[in-house]
């Protein structure tokens, strides 16, 4: 393949590109699911492309191939070169500039002890047709769900610049659903193990099975806790309910180009302007938000992006103040970076490489304290748990989310259950309410599995790792169904 | 690749497998798609894309294979990966044998301008676009796609089934430092869409809504132009799911036959409808349906699967390719006369289910929101999050407008609603 690669680029630029990459996907998924004390679905996809990127002219054009053989890739580089030149058209000033990266000749693959693909389907099926017995044999459960995926992907990437990278990664997640119904009512309770750039030994570290009854109990305790009452309450949020409300309110506000106004049609564009880069107040001063593609196990840890930039780890929120924004090699230059931290990433051979959420993390609080001692200063608040409704506006702003499990807080101690809490806040008010993080000793890694962005649509994935926080006087509930 | 072309592919793939049971199914993509923003192109590409996915079974046990290419030694291999499922994995007792063969609607939703428009005619309409957001010192970003596609599905009943169509997509929003307004078409035929059009009527809402004022949250009655209906229809709609509802999950529990919205209100689907064309026949086979899901604001139809459909003795719906919902006679400016204070919205934005039960959705209005006082419209507002249910929102309709096809989730075609008592709960700072 290599050779065919190298060709494509030759005659890339033969053609006048001023760059050119090519890029190699072999990619393998397996989804499996169960529904009720049955097997549902059982699909194992596998496809193989490849993609040409180049510029000409001062702009991108890119052209993408199921079909492998030098005639498509001599198709799909005139095709390229041919959409770069129609793209150039409508060029202004120099147009694209890429900001510098060393030449890279390396092999990089994730940590995969016992590859999933070798692991039977059935030995799957049956542990969760296993959770799925012990969550229907509790009383109220009228519905159980569950489901495993695996990716593995292996890349090529050549440039015309000399670098040669070669990776793979294997993604393995799991989830279990547990549905009661009942008083006219049907409330769910889920339990998903950190989805991670592993193998099978991740499913099994996340004890399925000894979840699943716990989980049961918990939807049927839902459906006959009372709604959550309106009004200005204390937050305290676990990290797998935070690593949504990261990603939404501080991952993709970050995204340059979404901030110099690339994704205005669709995903919209953020609030944290580039003039505030260094000197705006994003959070409290205990907030730290690192990005972190070299995490182990991390859903971004690729070893390079799809610009061939090697993976990194750098600061997004320092000490409160916004410090940094996730680039690629077109858009950083626009905060006067010399190097990309290496945010491209395409979901296959057939798509364009955009800016993607790193591996984004809230760092734990540098204080010794517990979740126990959060709680303990809480006089009216929710303990949150888990996924569940989300919104926010289009410059990242104003957002709403649910969760999936909610404890009431009184008087320093987590009571009852309670349900259909949401709360709403504006982005930089919130973190800005933060005034607790626990240590390391409780902060835990919970990812992202389906992030969607991009026009064509994209989806990727990513990691946010947390500690459990506390946030003041936030505008809790004020929706429910009464 | 044609229809002799596709049934030559899934023939060998019926005949390299065993099982008792196989369907097959090929699934031909060819897009093109260029991307705009700040008045340049930013992303630009085209892409070839098959899918052949082969579904095995023995007695109930089912598996479940899909690769990108076609070549025999690539057919074995996917046979064998879905057979090797089917083999060991556990059974199903859902499982439902391949669809028999069927009739299908025959439609022209094929345009040859469409399929062949370059990089450089993509090019050519945005420039038009841009010009006229430059003109009036806007910024403009969207994008413009185009397309065909193809699906061919072959099974051991004896089923075989094609279809292929081209799409066509061009947005344009238009911005100021403090609005914007947006405008999207959709076309089987390309020669249909007019950039300059699009272009004038984002710039129209994005000039209408400079300098917006803040309105407090609170109960209003607004105006919705179709993108905003479409959007909260269409979470309303995957609520129609008849199991989901019958095992008493879900907000339609209890609904079937039941009068749930205003009498004015009907939603249906027709996969031959002039003016948004669905698919004729779901990934199985099945037909997709033509039938009434609300009539004269009852709950005529909810979505019956197969397993579902025999389970209660009864045919299964299909899955809908399109909605349509019934307009009214009211122009836009008759409901704005006729409003002593409301709220116009220009459309929805990351609108999600916040209580599956209640059929509770959240989401912001977003490029062009208006104050409407004594019967005209003094001027934008600052976006605004709202919390309401579509069902309630259909119940409190007060004038049904012109139709317009749009729609991210599906193809629709469905009228500007007036409606009281919609729930805006916070304001944000733009």
């Amino acid at each position: 393949l290599k050779q065919l690669m190298l060709a494509g680029i030759a005659e890339a630029k033969r053609l006048g590109a001023s760059y050119a990459d090519v890029r190699f996907v072999r990619s393998r998924a397996q989804f499996v699911s169960t529904e009720d004390d049955h097997v549902q679905r059982v699909d194992d996809s596998e496809n193989f492309g490849f993609g040409v990127r180049v510029i000409a002219g001062g702009s991108w054009g890119f052209s993408g191939c199921g079909v492998v053989s030098e005639e498509e890739m001599s198709r799909a580089v005139r095709q390229a070169i041919e959409i770069a030149r129609a793209s150039a058209t409508l060029r202004k000033g120099e147009g694209v500039v890429l900001v510098p990266e060393e030449v890279h000749v390396d092999k990089w693959s994730s940590p995969c002890v016992k590859n999933p693909f070798e692991v039977s389907v059935a030995d799957k099926v049956g542990i969760m047709l296993k959770c799925a017995g012990k969550i229907l044999a509790v009383k109220g459960i009228k519905k159980a769900t569950s489901f495993m995926q695996f990716n593995a992907v292996s890349r090529q990437i050549a440039t015309s610049e000399g670098t040669f990278v070669e990776t793979s990664y294997v993604n393995s997640a799991s989830s279990l659903q547990a549905t009661a119904v009942g008083n006219g009512d049907a409330q769910t309770r889920y339990y998903a193990p950190p989805p991670q750039s592993r193998g099978y030994e991740s499913i099994e570290d996340g004890r399925l099975e000894d979840n699943a009854e716990r989980i049961a109990r918990q939807a049927v305790e839902k459906i006959n806790a009372p709604t959550c009452s309106a009004g200005q309450k204390d937050l305290v949020l676990d990290p797998d309910h935070l690593a949504l409300t990261i990603h939404e309110s501080v991952g993709h506000a970050t995204e340059l180009d979404r901030v110099l106004g690339m994704e205005e049609s669709l995903a919209g564009r953020s609030f944290a302007t580039i003039e505030k880069l260094g000197d705006f107040r994003y959070g409290s001063p205990i907030v730290n938000f690192v990005a972190n593609n070299t995490l182990t196990g991390g859903l971004a840890s690729t070893g390079y992006d799809d610009d061939a930039v090697a993976c990194q780890c750098w600061d997004i929120i320092r000490d409160g103040i916004l410090s940094g924004y996730i680039t690629n090699r077109e858009v950083a230059q626009a905060i006067g970076a010399t190097r990309s931290t290496g945010g491209n990433r395409a979901d296959g051979w057939w798509s364009i490489p955009i800016i993607r959420q790193p591996n984004l993390c809230l760092m734990p609080g540098k204080e010794k304290i517990t979740p126990e001692e959060l709680i303990s200063d809480v006089k009216d608040g929710v303990y949150i748990e888990g996924t569940g409704s989300f919104s926010i506006d289009q410059m990242r702003l104003n957002f709403q989310f649910g969760g999936d499990a909610f404890w009431e807080i009184r008087n320093g101690k987590r009571t009852r259950m309670l349900k259909n809490v949401t709360y709403q806040s504006i982005t930089p008010e919130f973190w800005g309410s933060c005034d607790a993080i626990c240590d390391e000793r409780f902060w835990r890694q919970y990812g992202i599995l389906d992030c969607g962005k991009g026009d064509p649509s994209q989806r990727a994935q990513m990691t946010h790792g947390a500690a459990p926080a506390r946030f003041r006087n936030v505008n809790v509930g004020g929706v429910a169904r009464e | 690749v044609n229809e002799q072309s596709a049934k030559e592919t899934l023939g060998r793939v019926l005949k390299a497998s065993k099982a008792e049971q196989v369907s097959a199914r090929l699934n031909m993509f060819h897009q093109a798609s260029t991307r705009y923003s700040n008045n340049v192109i930013t992303q630009n590409l085209e892409r070839k894309r098959m899918t052949l996915t082969v579904r095995v079974a023995f007695g109930n046990r089912e598996g479940v294979a899909s690769t990108g290419e076609t070549s025999d030694s690539a057919i074995a291999g996917v046979v064998k990966r879905a057979e090797d499922i089917a083999t060991v994995v556990q059974p199903n007792p859902e499982h439902m044998p391949p669809v028999e063969p069927r009739e299908y609607l025959k439609f022209g939703a094929y345009h040859r301008a469409t399929a062949e428009c370059t990089a450089a005619r993509r090019a050519e309409m945005i420039r038009a676009a841009a010009s006229i957001c430059e003109k009036s010192r806007l910024s403009a970003a969207g994008s413009f796609h185009t397309g065909e596609e193809a699906m061919a599905v072959m099974n051991s009943a004896g089923l075989f089934a094609f279809n292929s169509h081209t799409n066509s997509r061009f947005s344009c929003t238009a911005i100021s430092e403090d609005s914007s307004g947006k405008s999207e078409v959709s076309n089987e035929d390309v020669t249909r869409i007019n950039p300059e059009s699009i272009a004038s009527f984002a710039v129209d809402r994005a000039v209408m809504s400079r300098s917006p004022r803040e309105i407090e949250p609170g109960q209003y009655t607004v105006i919705l132009e179709p993108p905003a209906v479409a959007e909260i229809l269409a979470f309303m709609m995957w609520g129609f799911d008849a199991r989901a509802a019958h095992e008493g999950r879900s907000f339609m529990s209890g609904k079937e036959g039941v009068k749930m919205v205003h009498a004015s209100v009907n939603i249906h689907s027709r996969p031959g409808h002039e003016m948004v064309p669905g698919r004729p026949f779901n990934e199985d086979g099945l037909p997709c349906p033509e039938m009434h899901w609300v009539r004269a604001g009852v709950v005529e139809n909810l979505h019956y699967g197969r397993y579902w459909a025999r389970k209660c003795g009864r045919a299964p719906t299909g899955y809908p390719s399109n909605l349509i919902m019934d307009g009214g006679k009211a122009t836009l400016d008759e409901m704005i006369a006729s409003t002593k204070r409301g709220v116009l919205v220009s459309r929805f934005w990351y609108v999600r289910h916040v209580d599956w039960m209640a059929m509770l959705l959240t989401g912001m209005t977003r490029d062009g929101t208006f104050l409407i006082e004594d019967g005209r419209i003094v001027g934008g507002v600052r976006n605004m999050r709202f919390n309401d249910s579509p069902a309630r929102l259909l119940g409190a309709v007060e004038m049904l407008g012109p139709q317009r096809r749009c729609g991210e989730w599906f193809e629709m075609l469905v009228p500007t609603i007036k409606a009281s008592g919609f729930n805006f709960t916070s304001k944000t700072r733009f």
